[in-house]
């Protein structure tokens, strides 16, 4: 169905890893290293979701999700977060920050595009 | 006895008195006169008439002397009875004086009486011990050689002062004051008590009252330090087991990854060497991210970090989602499975997702130690608790092990030939989360027979 994602991961294996999952099953991936040139790309690329790690340097994952809903075209875009639940409440604040939902690290290679494929579709009905 | 009433005790004697001699008077005069008529009427003749007339007149001087002597022997009674009542009342008063004064003397307080000139009218014994002086040194003179204070002071029922002593010491003195009035006017007793040992004592507790005060104080500022040094230490510990997560997971993440992509074929085709090799990367790898997640798990229970979140859900799908989770597994080692979950077990308020890792842990453990035989999942309502019982027939437990099997790295062959894959953390995770959770955890087992783990859980588990 060819999602436009936008990828915002530091850590250089990791964005590989996914973007050759996700552009393996036809998607486009427009990938950032920190939370600053995400924010930005995400304004360029205007993408159909948005896959956001949450513990990034500089920036925190909740204040790049924070950010990126004040930008009114991606006010209602579906966010994602990645991350690896290091401690109690991660999950919440990643609610509350403005994600829609969350997919746990370390992913599984098998499955982890259908999940994405199914929370946008999750999301948009 | 008041003067009104004297007066009129004395009227009453004087006119009983008058009265007296009144009567005796009329009735010797009428007496004379009517015996007279009446001897002159039986004796007409003036010889005998005069004879008689004599005899007459001895008899009445002897009538009257007899009535006189009776008067005065009453009168004179009276007066001796008023003289003896005078005598033993005055001997009662020097009595009570003679008491008084020997209280006063022997009184363990100086007593002082003083006129309102302010001169001393007495000073008993403790006086003279207490001002150091002989009380002929101070009868008659100025009270203030002793008190620097007025006579006016004294008006007061109580009050403190400073006593001089004979020598010039001076002590703190308290005095009770009674306003006495008598014939001789009004005077002023006074109780005076030494409290120099009082007002040391009483200095010597608001001392010791400032000491444990400043303790407190200093007491309490130590602990903030140290509270502010713990918190410290707690951020730093939560921040550092963070890290930790993070750090250790982030590599590992990718190292899953790229296996399970090559594994699949997705970067082109491998050879069935590279697949086995490949595949124990894997195995490597996910065992070593169980290690990371138990001993962070661990961690953060035993650090306080790990919060449980209690929300109602469906235990019967949770046990459905662990019971297919670990299937693939038994399904390897050809074990069989059996399940009995009781109509009752629906929904209940708990920590899912730990419920569920509790239920897996103990799922895989079973399975991990079992090679032939069966393994079984029970789960069933009693009392408001939902308890889940996990048999198998694996290699069991020995007695001698079951004591330490929920302590942290105690996986029983441990160390000889490592035979079986695990942390030896899960147990301890297990335990700990069963306790977090309001539960608790029990086994039971036979060497070499099998064990049976059992978890207890209340249905409803606000945290």
């Amino acid at each position: 169905m060819g999602l436009r994602v936008q990828l915002i991961e530091d850590n250089e294996q990791n964005r590989y890893l996914l973007t050759f999952l996700l552009e393996r099953s036809g998607h486009l991936v427009s990938a950032a290293n920190d939370g600053l040139a995400g924010i930005k790309l995400a304004q360029q690329m205007n993408p159909d979701v948005i896959l956001l790690d949450i513990q990034l340097p500089t920036m925190h994952g909740y204040d790049v999700a924070k950010g990126l809903r004040q930008i009114p075209a991606l006010a209602h875009t579906p966010i994602i977060a990645v991350t690896s639940y290091a401690m109690p409440g991660d999950r919440e604040k990643a609610l509350a920050a403005g994600c829609d939902n969350y997919i746990e690290k370390p992913i599984d290679p098998e499955t982890f595009v259908s999940e994405v494929e199914r929370i946008v579709q999750e999301l948009r009905k | 006895m008041p003067s009104s009433k004297r007066q009129a005790v004395k009227w009453r004697l004087s006119s009983r008195a008058w009265l007296i001699a009144g009567v005796y008077a009329l009735v010797s005069i009428l007496w004379i006169y009517f015996s007279d008529l009446l001897l002159f009427a039986l004796f007409p003749d003036p010889e005998i008439f005069g004879r008689v007339s004599v005899y007459k007149g001895f008899a009445f001087v002897v009538v009257t002397s007899l009535l006189l002597l009776m008067v005065l022997l009453r009168a004179f009674g009276a007066v001796e009875g008023a003289f003896s009542a005078l005598q033993s009342s005055e001997r009662r008063l020097s009595s009570s004086r003679g008491q008084l004064s020997a209280v006063i003397n022997s009184a363990m307080d100086a007593i002082v009486t003083v006129d309102l000139t302010g001169r001393v009218r007495s000073f008993n014994s403790a006086a003279e011990r207490m001002f150091g002086t002989d009380a002929k040194e101070v009868l008659g003179r100025p009270i203030g050689r002793l008190l620097p204070v007025g006579i006016d002071q004294f008006s007061a029922a109580r009050f403190e002062t400073v006593g001089i002593r004979n020598d010039g010491d001076s002590f703190p003195v308290e005095a009770a004051v009674s306003e006495v009035h008598s014939r001789q006017g009004v005077f002023y007793t006074a109780i005076f008590r030494d409290i120099s040992e009082r007002l040391s004592q009483e200095t010597a507790l608001r001392e010791l009252n400032e000491t444990l005060e400043k303790k407190v104080i200093d007491r309490t500022r130590e602990l903030e330090v140290a509270a502010v040094r713990a918190q410290a230490a707690d951020r730093l510990k939560s921040a550092f087991l963070a890290t930790m997560s993070h750090e250790l997971r982030t590599p590992l993440n990718s190292i899953i990854g790229f296996t399970g992509i090559v594994l699949q074929g997705l970067a082109g085709p491998l050879n069935e060497e590279q697949t086995k090799q490949l595949g124990m990367v894997r195995g490597s790898a996910r065992h070593l991210l169980d290690l990371i997640n138990d001993v962070l798990d661990l961690s953060k229970i035993e650090a306080g970090e790990l919060q449980v979140k209690p929300e109602p859900f469906s235990i019967r799908e949770s046990l459905d989602r662990v019971i297919a989770s670990v299937h693939p597994q038994i399904e390897k080692k050809a074990l069989q499975f059996s399940n009995e979950i009781s109509a009752d077990v629906t929904d209940m308020v708990g920590d899912r997702r730990r419920i569920e890792q509790i239920v897996l842990n103990l799922l895989s453990n079973a399975i991990k130690f079992t090679d032939q035989g069966s393994i079984s999942l029970d789960a069933a309502v009693t009392d408001d608790q939902l308890v889940i019982r996990i048999a198998d027939t694996g290699i069991g437990i020995r007695p001698g092990d079951l004591k330490g099997l929920f302590q942290p790295f105690n996986q029983i062959d441990t160390g000889l030939t490592r035979e079986h894959d695990g942390t030896g953390l899960g147990l301890a995770i297990c335990r700990r989360l069963t306790s977090l959770l309001g539960g608790q955890i029990d086994v039971s087992s036979e060497w070499q027979k099998g064990s049976t783990f059992s978890i207890s859980l209340p249905l409803v588990f606000r945290g």
